[in-house]
């Protein structure tokens, strides 16, 4: 480009080596590995787990054809295609869920009352996952409290535990502060002058909610959705936990393939297709948006 | 095969430090003299560490999770100087990666039948110089020379057990004794369980429809996964980690179960018993072996001769509740061992023996990961 002085040379070698860091960081714990992941999807299994240095396709074959049994299903897409099925439910769970909570904590008078809301929220992360989930699981079993209550009212107890419903429920869970906070962040950004502009021109409160408060904080539904949807999608701990193995995310599937199934390579090539697809999807949420420089 | 943790295991640990505690106070001799000097205390003169000269200082030691009573290392450092450091798996899978990536440091693993197998035709296993292991002479000849090390070359026996059906007395008229009660069977809905296992589930369907344990036809599996995919709306979870839990508390009433599995649970909850079905069961061993690259096999030979002693073997078994290889060791076993396993139907009788089949794991056998995705993919 232009010519640059000694004095900015020095500047941008000086970024170099501060980057420098970061970069190898991320290369040897990211790059790396999935580049491993990929070579690994295009190798043949071995039994006892662990992969022969031989190429084949029988990976991606096995998961885009039908299986050879005519009767069978393909696990794979079945899978896959619930996984962002729930993912985009979740989501949807989520921003309804954290939009007023947002709202509430904006609200408060005093900085304390809203930085005391906000470390609440944010109060679950102090704990392990797998201990909150397993609290879940104790809440939810046939013997526990909730099932409790019910039979002491005097209802029939109902099974929660290892249900699709158990699983959203910890999903939701698991994902809500991942919402609020973003949204948090955009709400309390939100000039009240504009609201009131858009009332004084004439609009009732419907439309300024959906044609002036929405789009004024599209940046953190952005992030917030994105979040919670990735999160979400590749979520392991809380299907296991309280699916009871009968209610599986793509996660588990690719789990077995490493373990049990003694299939790396189907494995990999899981994990890859799934990467890929929540790239796709990624770009084209984030196309166009300049809120996507958030991210 | 993935196993779950033992829920009392920290119990026995508190007890087992107590117990510590008192040897400790009673030997309680002069002070140690701080150099590097190499005989250690009290050792050599038992003639259970084998020769001081050659043992190392630390022995690592790669185990299943809560699969051995630490008082057991505790007692083999006072005994023989030697601290050893241990690392767990849950799995076979993780045991075997780990050897094979190499250099793992470890001198000795306790893989089970089919992955000694695998370890053994890939060549990461060292064969056992049987002159520093005397004490294999204790070794129940029926549980020696099994399908995956014949000639023991690789391989000495740790301990084993049984995969049947676990249930809760207080829930059945009448003992069950198919494994249709949880198949087309089940009167427990929501309140019973399978293993998370392809093998086990796969194979506990094959053997109810009639079929071998270990079947690779294709025809088989579909009715087996017919049965399964019906089966599987009303049992309430595949779970190798958590029904042990569930059985004690009364979650479950019902529940593809290991034999040790349910001697923990008995422990907790009497109610509990346990069954070997009419149609059949699985029977596994876990086996002491050291990696072809094992940094110091002698000393893990004298650990394993160690194990192998009538007391230490005792110790082990009463903390697994599993069985014992070790015909010494029997005669040891407490009122409360034999109360749990004799009294809880997990004991292998003669007549229980001959149900019992051990599963094979080849490359013919892939279709139980095909079978299997399709059963915990539906839904």
């Amino acid at each position: 480009m232009t010519d640059v002085g000694p004095e900015e040379r020095r500047r941008r070698r000086r970024l170099l080596l501060l980057v420098s860091p970061g970069v190898a960081w991320i290369v040897a714990t990211y790059v790396l590995p999935t580049l491993l992941i990929l070579l690994y999807s295009f190798l043949t299994p071995r039994l006892g787990g662990g992969v022969e240095w031989r190429v084949s396709l029988d990976a991606y074959r096995t998961l885009t054809a039908a299986d050879a049994r005519a009767s069978l299903y393909n696990p794979y897409v079945t899978v896959l295609a619930r996984s962002i099925v729930w993912a985009g439910f979740t989501t949807a769970i989520c921003f309804v869920l954290a939009l007023p909570v947002a709202l509430y904590i904006h609200g408060r008078r005093t900085a304390l009352g809203r930085y005391a809301l906000l470390i609440a929220v944010m109060i679950p992360f102090w704990t392990s996952m797998l201990v909150r989930t397993y609290a879940l699981r104790y809440l939810l079993a046939n013997t526990g409290p909730l099932n409790g209550v019910l039979r002491w009212l005097g209802f029939e107890p109902i099974t929660l535990l290892n249900s699709r419903i158990a699983v959203v429920i910890g999903l939701v869970y698991t994902a809500l502060p991942f919402m609020i906070l973003p949204l948090y962040a955009a709400v309390a950004r939100v000039d009240p002058r504009v609201l009131e502009a858009g009332r004084d021109l004439g609009a009732n409160g419907p439309q300024t909610f959906v044609r002036v408060f929405l789009p004024l904080v599209s940046a953190g539904t952005v992030v917030g959705c994105v979040l919670v949807f990735v999160l979400s999608a590749s979520q392991y701990i809380v299907p296991t936990l309280l699916g009871g193995g009968k209610v599986n995310m793509i996660a588990n599937l690719i789990e077995l393939q490493f373990g049990d199934a003694f299939n790396w390579p189907l494995g990999s090539g899981i994990a890859i297709f799934f990467s890929a697809l929540t790239l796709l999807g990624l770009s084209v949420v984030t196309a166009h948006r300049r809120e996507a420089q958030l991210l | 095969m993935i196993r779950p943790f033992d829920r009392w295991g920290l119990v026995r640990i508190a007890a087992a430090l107590a117990a510590l505690l008192l040897v400790a106070v009673s030997c309680g001799g002069g002070p140690q003299d701080g150099g590097g000097a190499t005989s250690p205390g009290a050792g050599g003169t038992t003639g259970r560490c084998g020769d001081p000269e050659r043992l190392g200082d630390t022995l690592n030691f790669y185990n299943w999770a809560d699969y051995i009573d630490e008082a057991i290392l505790e007692s083999f450092e006072q005994e023989c100087g030697v601290r050893v450091r241990m690392d767990t798996y849950t799995s076979n899978e993780e045991a075997i990666a780990k050897i094979r990536a190499g250099n793992s440091g470890y001198s000795l693993v306790i893989p089970t039948d089919y992955a000694v197998q695998i370890m053994i035709d890939e060549g990461l296993l060292r064969p056992l110089d049987m002159a520093n292991i005397p004490n294999v002479a204790n070794i129940d000849p029926k549980q020696m020379g099994q399908y995956y090390d014949p000639d023991n070359t690789y391989s000495i026996p740790y301990q084993y057990s049984t995969t049947g059906l676990a249930y809760n007395v207080t829930a059945f008229d009448t003992p069950p004794d198919s494994w249709g009660v949880l198949f087309d069977q089940n009167r427990h809905c929501g309140q019973s369980s399978l293993l998370e296992d392809q093998r086990e589930v796969i194979g506990a369907a094959l053997v109810y429809l009639g079929y071998d344990w270990n079947e690779t036809d294709p025809e088989a599996h579909e009715k087996a996964l017919d049965l399964l995919l019906d089966a599987r709306e009303c049992v309430s979870g595949f779970d190798s980690a958590n029904y042990i839990g569930n059985l004690a508390s009364g979650e479950v009433v019902v529940a593809q179960s290991w034999g040790f599995a349910a001697g923990i649970a008995r422990a907790e909850n009497p109610d509990v018993a346990y069954t070997i079905p009419k149609e059949g069961g699985t029977i596994w061993q876990d086996n002491f072996v050291i990696p072809a690259d094992a940094p110091d096999p002698y000393t893990a030979e004298v650990f394993i001769n160690y194990m192998l002693e009538p007391d230490i073997g005792a110790l082990l078994t009463e903390f697994t509740l599993g069985f014992t290889p070790n015909l010494k060791v029997e005669p040891l076993l407490s009122d409360d061992y034999h109360q749990i396993i004799d009294e809880g139907g997990i004991a292998i009788t003669d007549e229980v023996r001959e149900r019992l089949v051990w599963q094979v794991r080849g490359p013919e056998h892939d279709i139980f990961a095909k079978t299997w995705e399709q059963v915990v993919a539906a839904g």
